[in-house]
């Protein structure tokens, strides 16, 4: 049935979501727990993955509520709800990271008024680990066109928003 | 007589019906203010032990200690 | 104009402060319950010629003698008699809903219904016959949606024509049963011979609440001529009705509402998208660690995303500091202006912004109704604590600030519990003490000043589980199991930006106005005590602070904290700290005549050997536990209620506070660091 195989597509894409925020997020703890025993210089991966043993955690999170979404493949109707739960939080961090990138930014222009010079080190680093460049903001924007279908779907299913 | 458990020994999605509430005074009142009179009918929503048990109960969804629902004996025969 | 007395009361959940906000233009009063710790809540509205003076009464599911918010809903109908009683009752959630109607009624007060959340309602597949539900209950009901700001105007009509009626309803609005009416009856008839009482309640509310064993209109009988004749009847009703007359009244009440159902509600409710969030966010594994990564998304919000605007002030503060010292020519009044009076401002402003974002995400949290789950999912480990579940959002607020979490503890029911929430709150680490701990971490403990800082956070958790078990085992009051849990879990909703944001300001600056002028008056009283004796401090260009008052003070205490490594600059420290964590840093930059925002202050703190790893470490703990700020102090003592609790708070930090210190140093030095 189209449904059938409509549910299987979005599932999919769920698990790959899932599969990616399970492997920046243990990355992510993992240079954490590191960097709190042997402090290293410049925390993070390549300068994308930061250390961030609580941040890492988060993402784990929104990588298990993505994975457990296989249980809708069962037909169980309530196993949406994963998939909602991922989306939210997936788009709470990745909003609270932009905007922690922007804080950056302010704090930037604020210091250029102090004398200091401008630079642009903000949207790479800062306060949010690697800035702009930070995994949780990247999946959350490709977690948009599955936020998309989700809704799609509940609505269609008649679902009632309350 | 009709088989009666607590409600905390309820399934989840099982419904049933209240039976008697054996609380001490104070909890007795509470639970009969929030709904839980006999003869009404329960819902288990949510109900993983040792935690606390999700009910929907006359249109709304309380949340009630698992102590407490052990309190609360209902007869699963009627439910839905 | 003529002048309507308006009353709010509804169930929790309903959207009452949406109502009031709408009716009353979101400006509000808000003040306290006379003698009581419970918020009021008053607004005016302007409509058709007529001056409505609403006061929001507490959110309750019932009008009973044994919660402080119920009495006071219930004392303020039956002693001030409103002129118009609005009961908000939840269209989606009707059954329960109507059960505090039916008790309004009773105590015959002027009802208006507004049925909220209409949609909401339809949505879910419900058909609502407000007519039949007016002409049953002998009431106007004007259905509404209060997000949407539907039905305001016809509300605001409904109680104007309703406030033109001015006989009172009276008599029977639906049967208990033929016993029960009988002796309702008999003793209504027995209290009505009391003519003072006949004049000030309604007779037949009395008789009920008789029934019940009531104990405030026990109270109000104690003193009147028909005490004995009642109580007669009293007893030999007990022997025809049983024990539990309460219950069994209560029950009644739900048969009515049953029976009358179908008349007024028809439909079904489908699967809705909150029990698909349900689905997962109270799922047994996932459940806790979605809250815990929610609660660090709101810590991430609350403190870096308002840090530049820490900044901000920060560097306006100093601006109008350097001004001052510019022009205005006396030395003396310059310091006042610069260090003591735009030093306090900025230093209490400067962590408003945490604050306010704090708030904004947890009023958020909160009005969508996650707030709810959470507690479901943390109740288990809570208990297991010896706390209640219910116990976690004032700890959770206590990461921000101990002032509010500890008046949030208002939620919990049970004394004892609530009381215990309140006393381990200040070890939740707020956020005056990281300014400490960073100052401190960046100090002595170079590249591990992360993992010190985490280590005080996780500290005081970990003192909270240990002191909870302790006090639950130990002390006599605390014995015994937490009460347990009953909490009704909201649907989720959209929480509106007005509304969210009016409940942000409300709690921030009712924060601001209490701990701000503590410590804004704490900061002018250390400038003053580290300026004085002028002559000696200012000798030239030099700023001599050891000729102060406060290195007297700070010499005077030293010898308590030798053993753990503080000198006399960490003594004074400590004292203001006692005044607000903040100026424990703002201390130090005095002492050593600097920016507190500067590495140098770091700088300076370890190269004049104030602090070593070990005695740094000591010193975040000893201020993360030792006794709470005043501003903290002064609300443990108003919820509270007594003196006792309050100084037992304050003695069992400093004793723990000072236990762990020596701890960690001891521990430290055997193992062989300085």
């Amino acid at each position: 049935m189209k449904q059938k195989a409509e549910n299987r597509h979005i599932v999919i894409y769920a698990m790959i979501l899932g599969v990616a925020y399970t492997i920046f997020g243990a990355a992510e703890f993992t240079l954490g727990i590191y960097n709190l025993f042997s402090p290293m210089d410049n925390a993070g991966l390549v300068g994308v993955v930061p250390a961030d043993i609580f941040g890492g955690f988060a993402a784990l999170v929104v990588g298990a509520s993505y994975l457990s979404a296989i249980s809708l493949l069962r037909g169980t109707l309530e196993s949406w709800g994963f998939i909602l739960v991922g989306m939210l939080l997936s788009a709470v961090f990745g909003v609270i990271y932009l905007l922690i990138v922007c804080a950056d930014g302010f704090g930037t222009l604020l210091a250029s008024l102090e004398g200091e010079a401008w630079t642009w080190g903000w949207l790479t680093s800062g306060s949010a680990g690697s800035g702009l460049l930070r995994p949780e903001i990247w999946l959350f924007f490709m977690s948009l066109p599955l936020a998309y279908l989700t809704l799609r779907k509940t609505e269609r299913r008649g679902l009632k928003y309350a | 007589m009709a088989a009666t458990i607590p409600l905390a020994m309820l399934r989840e999605n099982c419904e049933a019906v209240i039976v008697e509430v054996r609380g001490g005074m104070g909890l007795t009142r509470r639970l009969t203010e929030m709904g839980f009179t006999n003869g009404t009918r329960v819902k288990v929503l949510h109900s993983t032990p040792p935690g606390p048990i999700l009910v929907m109960i006359r249109g709304s969804r309380i949340a009630l200690g698992r102590g407490l629902a052990m309190k609360i004996f209902v007869n699963p025969g009627e439910g839905g | 104009m003529e002048k309507i007395r308006v009353a709010l009361i509804g169930n929790p959940n309903v959207g009452k402060s949406q109502i009031f906000n709408n009716l009353t233009g979101g400006k509000a009063h808000v003040g306290n319950w006379p003698g009581k710790t419970v918020e009021k809540k008053e607004g005016v509205c302007v409509h058709k010629g007529a001056e409505m003076h609403i006061t929001d009464l507490p959110g309750t599911y019932s009008l009973t003698a044994h919660s402080i918010d119920e009495l006071i809903a219930r004392n303020y109908i039956v002693e001030e008699k409103p002129d118009i009683v609005i009961d908000i009752v939840d269209a989606s959630n009707l059954e329960r809903n109507l059960y505090l109607t039916l008790q309004l009624l009773e105590l015959e007060a002027n009802v208006v219904i507004a049925l909220n959340k209409w949609d909401v309602a339809k949505d879910l597949g419900y058909e609502i016959d407000a007519k039949e539900l007016s002409k049953l209950l002998g009431v106007p009901v004007v259905p509404t949606i209060a997000t949407k700001k539907i039905g305001m105007e016809e509300l605001k009509n409904a109680v104007i024509e309703a406030a033109k009626i001015k006989e009172k309803r009276r008599g029977l609005i639906f049967s208990y049963g033929k016993p029960f009416d009988d002796i309702i009856l008999k003793i209504a008839s027995i209290v009505q011979k009391d003519k003072e009482l006949l004049s000030r309640y309604p007779v037949r509310w009395l008789a009920i609440k008789l029934l019940e064993a009531d104990e405030e209109v026990l109270k109000l009988i104690d003193k009147s001529l028909c005490k004995e004749e009642v109580m007669r009847q009293l007893s030999e009703a007990k022997k025809i009705l049983g024990e539990d007359i309460e219950v069994a009244l209560a029950e009644r009440r739900y048969s009515t509402i049953s029976e009358a159902l179908p008349k007024i509600l028809k439909g079904a409710r489908p699967l809705t998208i909150t029990d698909l969030l349900d689905k997962a966010l109270l799922n047994k594994y996932i459940g806790i660690p979605v809250f815990l990564a929610m609660w660090w998304a709101l810590f991430r919000f609350a403190f870096d995303v308002s840090a530049p605007f820490s900044d901000l002030i920060d560097m306006l503060f100093s601006k109008l500091g350097e001004i001052a010292k510019m022009y205005i020519g006396d030395p003396k009044l310059a310091s006042f202006i610069a260090d003591g009076i735009f030093s306090g401002l900025g230093g209490v402003l400067v962590f408003l912004p945490p604050i306010f974002f704090l708030f904004l995400g947890l009023t958020i949290l909160e009005d969508s109704g996650y707030l709810a789950r959470a507690a479901f999912v943390v109740d288990r480990a809570m208990y297991k604590l010896g706390l209640h579940g219910k116990s976690f959002i004032p700890m959770l607020i206590g990461f921000g600030c101990n002032v509010p979490g500890i008046m949030a503890t208002r939620t919990i029911d049970k004394e004892e519990d609530r009381i215990l929430t309140i006393l381990l709150n200040p070890l939740m680490s707020c956020s005056a003490r990281l300014p400490i701990y960073v100052l401190i971490g960046s100090a002595v403990l170079g590249s591990y000043a992360a993992a010190g800082i985490y280590s005080m956070y996780i500290l005081g958790i970990i003192l909270a589980i240990l002191m909870a078990l302790l006090f639950r085992r130990v002390v006599p009051y605390f014995r015994g199991k937490p009460s347990p849990l009953i909490l009704e879990l909201p649907m989720y909703a959209m929480p509106s930006i007005k509304s969210t944001l009016i409940h942000m300001w409300e709690r921030g600056s009712l924060f601001l106005r209490k701990a701000g002028t503590i410590i804004f008056l704490g900061i002018i009283a250390v400038w003053f005590l580290s300026s004085y004796p002028w002559g000696s401090v200012h000798q030239g260009d030099k700023f001599l602070l050891e000729n102060s008052y406060i290195a007297i003070l700070g010499k005077y205490i030293e010898p308590v904290f030798r053993p753990l490594g503080f000198n006399w600059m960490c003594a004074v420290a400590l004292f203001f700290g006692f005044i607000a964590k903040e100026i424990v840093v703002g201390t130090f930059a005095t002492l050593f005549g600097l920016e507190e925002r500067s590495e140098d202050l770091s700088a300076a703190l370890r190269s004049n050997g104030v602090f070593t790893p070990l005695t740094g470490l000591a010193f975040m703990a000893f201020s993360l536990i030792y006794i709470p700020c005043i501003a903290t102090v002064g609300v443990i003592y108003r919820e509270t209620g007594s003196w006792k609790w309050t100084i037992f708070a304050v003695t069992y930090g400093l004793i723990l506070a000072y236990v762990v210190a020596l701890t960690i140093v001891t521990f430290g030095r055997l193992v062989g660091f300085t």
